[in-house]
């Protein structure tokens, strides 16, 4: 199977790879396996730890489930591959390191201290760089630019096959991916000290760049200041116009943005860092998925894209998506959603009476054991996941947790469902109880059911919908 | 065959009424008479086997597959059972249609000796053994039904 390397940069890096998880979770398809690679010297943002966490969480329970070969879009299907420690490419000397003693300031002539002195600020040098570049791709221009030196980076290339495709998330706004992003390209597409140079030099390359879409409340002592994202992004924009798309460096570059943006509290990195789930992180899962299954021209021909939505609306449901973007995601997340939602309100009784459950002698020590409590755990994640895209500007609401009613169908914002003899939490039970026993373990099996149970109930109650 | 099942609950009730329903003639003293057993037997089976296949099949719900609800089913049959047990046999009682040898002892004179041989009580009776036989039946015929139903298999156990 070939390989997707993703590589996420800086906190938007880590949030869209979340995002991509929750998506791969819901079964949107995707054939390749993927290869989250985190770039980002602020190794305590809760950005990160929180995508990694969410990616082990997810390869624990991918690794119990044996679906068959030719079985479709399916719960936690695809692979996400942990090819580097924590997912995490690590970044030398950025550790309680200040800049000007990572250039080694003190010890430059006075001539090369003035040329300093006109590319950064005095702020500037004295950045603790434990954090990240606190918006200052200056810095990060700078510190970044050791990836051939990485040993990580070498073992990452060593794994690459002919057939595996490469794609860079990145913000253009902010200081680690607004830097990291040109310099990982240009490595991946010069580097010839790589191991398996000649295919990764060669490789299809996809890329987002993220535009603002959230600015930062405003803090005298923070060093970030959104008021500048704007200006950063048009510089930027004006940089990767000369010098990728001008000579094609990408086979695809997608960009999205929103002129609606919340402001969040203004945190310069480490364990406060935790913005909440965006609708733009979703979309930017959705141009990876995009571009692994395009099919791209052997010639190198950069291909742009954008995003939109049907109606210019604060609250985005499913009815706002396109018809394609639907087809692509949104059965998917309603059976997803429709799983959690069984798990939390049904499942521990239902368990005792279902023939589903007693014919696979699953009940009350399975609901105990850790399989379970590790799906109950990213239950929780995606739940918190949606939940957070629903509370931010502009929200992606397609569920209405707080509608208090027994048909849990009718809490899909934007649809109304079909009528059917059972009630929604039998229907799945009705369904669940159709499906054959394949005497696989019933880790192994578990999710299978309720993927084949939800799509059955979801074509009954909503499609044409 | 009917006959002999109800022959084993038939302590239950008085042996005249028993003698009827196997089709005692006064005349020959023998039961040459029709049987009526069949007539219950059938009602008993039918029933029982219409309310397990309602339930398994027609029903078939998984919030219908606790054992209570399946005991409520039986409770249907038992309870229809008794009802037809008891309304045709105490029929026939009310109009006559029981034999008098059956009914009656006669001193020497030929006067009836009171009570009756058979009381309505006996007609409630044989109800409550039809009834009982029905709830078998169900259990019986619910072995089979089970498999082929999707939501309710493990019901009743």
């Amino acid at each position: 199977m070939s390989k997707l390397y993703v590589f996420g940069i800086g906190g938007t890096g880590s949030r869209v790879l979340k995002a991509l998880t929750m998506l791969l979770a819901s079964g949107v398809e995707c054939k390749s396996t993927i290869v989250p690679v985190i770039i980002d010297p602020d190794q305590d943002a809760a950005d990160l730890t929180r995508a990694t966490e969410f990616m082990k969480l997810y390869t624990k329970i991918h690794n119990k489930n044996n679906y068959p070969d030719n079985s479709g879009d399916m719960f936690f299907k695809t692979e996400i591959l942990q090819a580097v420690q924590n997912y995490r490419l690590p970044i030398d000397n950025t550790q309680n390191v200040k800049f000007k003693d990572f250039i080694g300031y003190n010890s430059l002539e006075d001539s090369d201290k003035a040329l300093c002195a006109a590319l950064f600020s005095n702020k500037n040098l004295n950045s603790d760089m434990k954090v990240g570049f606190k918006g200052n791709p200056n810095i990060g221009s700078v510190v970044l630019n050791q990836f051939s030196d990485s040993s990580t980076f070498k073992s990452i290339a060593n794994s690459f096959q002919q057939g595996d495709k490469i794609f860079i998330v990145s913000s253009i706004f902010g200081g680690t991916g607004a830097s990291g992003f040109p310099l990982l390209l240009k490595n991946l597409r010069t580097n010839n000290q790589l191991p398996n140079h000649k295919l990764i030099n060669n490789a299809k390359i996809g890329a987002i760049s993220v535009l603002p879409y959230f600015s930062l409340k405003s803090e005298s002592d923070s060093e970030i200041d959104s008021s500048t994202f704007v200006s950063k992004t048009k510089s930027a924009l004006g940089y990767y116009e000369k010098n990728i798309s001008a000579n094609n460096s990408l086979d695809a570059l997608y960009y999205i943005g929103d002129n609606i943006t919340n402001a969040l509290e203004n945190c310069e990195g480490g364990r406060d860092q935790k913005n909440p789930a965006h609708l733009v992180e979703l979309v930017a899962a959705l141009a990876i998925l995009d571009f692994e299954k395009a099919v791209l021209p052997d010639i190198r021909q950069t291909q742009h894209k954008e995003f939109g939505i049907k109606d210019d609306v604060k609250e985005v449901t499913f009815s706002q998506l396109s018809s394609e973007t639907n087809k692509n995601i949104k059965n998917r997340l309603i059976q997803m959603y429709l799983t959690i939602k069984y798990f939390d309100n049904a499942i521990s009784t239902q368990v005792n009476y279902q023939p589903w459950a007693k014919m696979r002698k699953i009940n009350d020590s399975f609901l105990g054991s850790d399989y379970y409590k590790d799906l109950m755990a990213f239950a929780a994640a995606f739940k918190e996941w949606l939940y957070e895209m629903g509370a931010t500007e502009r929200s992606f609401s397609p569920f209405n947790f707080k509608k208090n009613t027994k048909d849990v169908f009718e809490t899909i914002n934007g649809i109304t469902p079909h009528g059917s003899r059972f009630g929604s939490y039998a229907l799945i039970d009705h369904f669940l109880n159709g499906e054959k026993n394949d005497k696989q373990p019933n880790e192994e099996q578990f999710l299978r059911l309720f993927n084949n149970a939800t799509k059955e109930a979801v074509e009954l109650k909503i499609e044409n919908n | 065959m009917f006959s002999y099942i109800y022959d084993w609950l038939s302590v239950m009730y008085a042996p005249e009424l028993g003698d009827y329903l196997w089709g005692f003639n006064c005349g020959t003293q023998q039961c040459t008479d029709p049987e009526h057993h069949t007539f219950y037997g059938l009602w008993m089976l039918g029933t029982s086997i219409a309310f397990a296949a309602i339930y398994y099949f027609a029903i078939n719900s998984p919030r219908f597959n606790h054992r209570w609800h399946w005991l409520l089913f039986m409770i249907l049959a038992f309870a229809t059972n008794f009802a037809i047990g008891f309304y045709f046999t105490n029929t026939d009682l009310q109009s006559g249609a029981i034999p008098d040898c059956l009914m009656y002892q006669y001193d020497s004179d030929g006067n009836i000796i009171p009570p009756d041989l058979i009381l309505p009580q006996d007609c409630l009776m044989f109800g409550l053994s039809n009834a009982i036989f029905a709830a078998i039946f169900f259990l019986i015929v619910s072995i089979p039904m089970k498999y082929g139903s999707r939501n309710c298999k493990y019901v009743p156990f």
